[in-house]
């Protein structure tokens, strides 16, 4: 699975929600089969219909945007 | 209240004279300005579970030009957008078919007048000031948009690609725990992105309170280019309002006039170099600079005019 994390650089929400995510799949064991990555182009932004950040999509479907999902929601959409 | 706190504390240290004056202000205002700042930023992330991006954006499609300057202006005021979301925000309303003006109006005024500045301007200056902030704000914001729209600026849009999958205005029937939670986390960003500089700017205004001769400002910031210095000043200067807001408060009691007050209080948070590097991204330059010039001349245009009538 890859997941994106959507947020410019200067936004502090979005870097807790990258770490966040890491960490709960670090804690899941799933290092191996989901790749996360941060995106900072707004274009990038706009491709997937997002306008408020952060926000999270996986595998291409957007799962949250302009709010840090609670550690639960994340483990659903990891799982 | 505070101001009993702060008395009492600065009694407590035994100090007397210029500093224990600087002092009593730095705790009033650091007090007042924060409590404020908690109650606004809170309240107003609450209500903005209500009102997405997306919301906002529907709200504009198709909206009759007068109404719909007045209605961007109104929607920028209170929603309190870090400016980290100003590009895709853009991106998003001009991808998805909001009139090009009243994007640039929602825009202007959404970092201009902030909800949070409003009331504490109200706490500290009283009604005819904030009500002049405010509606100066709307003005230059609806002046700003409708004027580039008229001088043909759209076409220096950066081309990009709108998916239509935002469509959606996402999930709309959340609990209220889920809204409470949603606003402690944004609350909590804000407040803690923005205290620093209150901190910072309550302590330079405590200075310039205790220290600053009466007759400096008389002598130095007064006469015809006293409003376009000061909003020149305002450029490189990156702060939130918060911060401005008690410097301000020292300096008009000083003597410094309210509407180059009020102009310096607006360049720094419409007229920033950050906000700008953000903006190259999505405007090419012909249209950043117009930006910019359109924001700068409704800055001054209001200084004159509220140093005339103030």
């Amino acid at each position: 699975m890859k997941v994106e994390i959507l947020g410019s650089s200067g936004c502090s929400t979005c870097e807790s929600l990258k770490h966040d995510v890491e960490r709960i799949v670090e804690e899941m064991g799933k290092e191996d089969e989901i790749d996360v990555v941060k995106v900072e182009d707004p274009a990038r932004f706009a491709s997937y219909g997002v306008m408020s950040t952060p926000a999270l999509v996986a595998d291409g479907e957007v799962e949250f945007k302009g709010t840090v999902p609670s550690s639960q929601e994340i483990r659903e959409v990891l799982s | 209240m505070f101001e009993y706190i702060a008395v009492q504390l600065v009694h407590l240290t035994g100090l007397t004279g210029r500093l224990a004056s600087s002092l009593e202000f730095w705790i009033y205002d650091t007090l007042k300005i924060t409590v404020i700042l908690l109650g606004v930023v809170f309240s107003v992330s609450y209500l903005r579970t209500y009102l997405p991006p997306e919301k906002i954006r529907d709200f504009l499609k198709g909206k009759k030009a007068l109404v719909g300057y007045v209605l961007a202006a109104g929607l920028g005021v209170i929603s309190p957008f870090c400016s980290c979301s100003t590009v895709p925000l853009f991106l998003g309303f001009v991808g998805a078919g909001v009139p090009f003006g009243m994007t640039i109006t929602f825009l202007t005024v959404s970092p201009m007048v902030n909800t949070a500045a409003v009331f504490v301007l109200f706490g500290t200056f009283g009604w005819g000031l904030t009500l002049a902030y405010l509606l100066g704000g709307l003005t230059v914001g609806i002046i700003g948009g409708s004027g580039l729209k008229v001088l043909g600026f759209e076409r220096y849009v950066v081309d990009f690609d709108f998916s239509a999958n935002g469509d959606e205005p996402g999930d709309s029937t959340k609990s209220a725990r889920k809204r409470l939670r949603e606003a402690y986390v944004d609350a909590k960003e804000i407040v803690g992105r923005i205290f620093p500089y209150v901190v910072i700017g309550v302590g330079m205004g405590a200075a310039i309170h205790g220290f600053l001769p009466e007759d400096f400002i008389q002598n130095t910031l007064q006469g015809a280019f006293a409003v376009p210095a000061a909003t020149a000043l305002g450029i490189p200067i990156y702060t939130n309002i918060m911060g401005v807001i008690p410097v301000a408060e020292s300096l008009i009691s000083k003597g410094l006039p309210v509407g180059t007050s009020i102009a310096f209080m607006m360049s720094v948070a419409a007229l920033s170099v950050p906000q700008f590097v953000l903006l190259k991204q999505v405007m090419k330059r012909n249209l950043l600079i117009a930006y910019g010039s359109i924001i700068g001349v409704g800055i001054m245009v209001l200084g004159f005019v509220f140093n005339l009538v103030f």
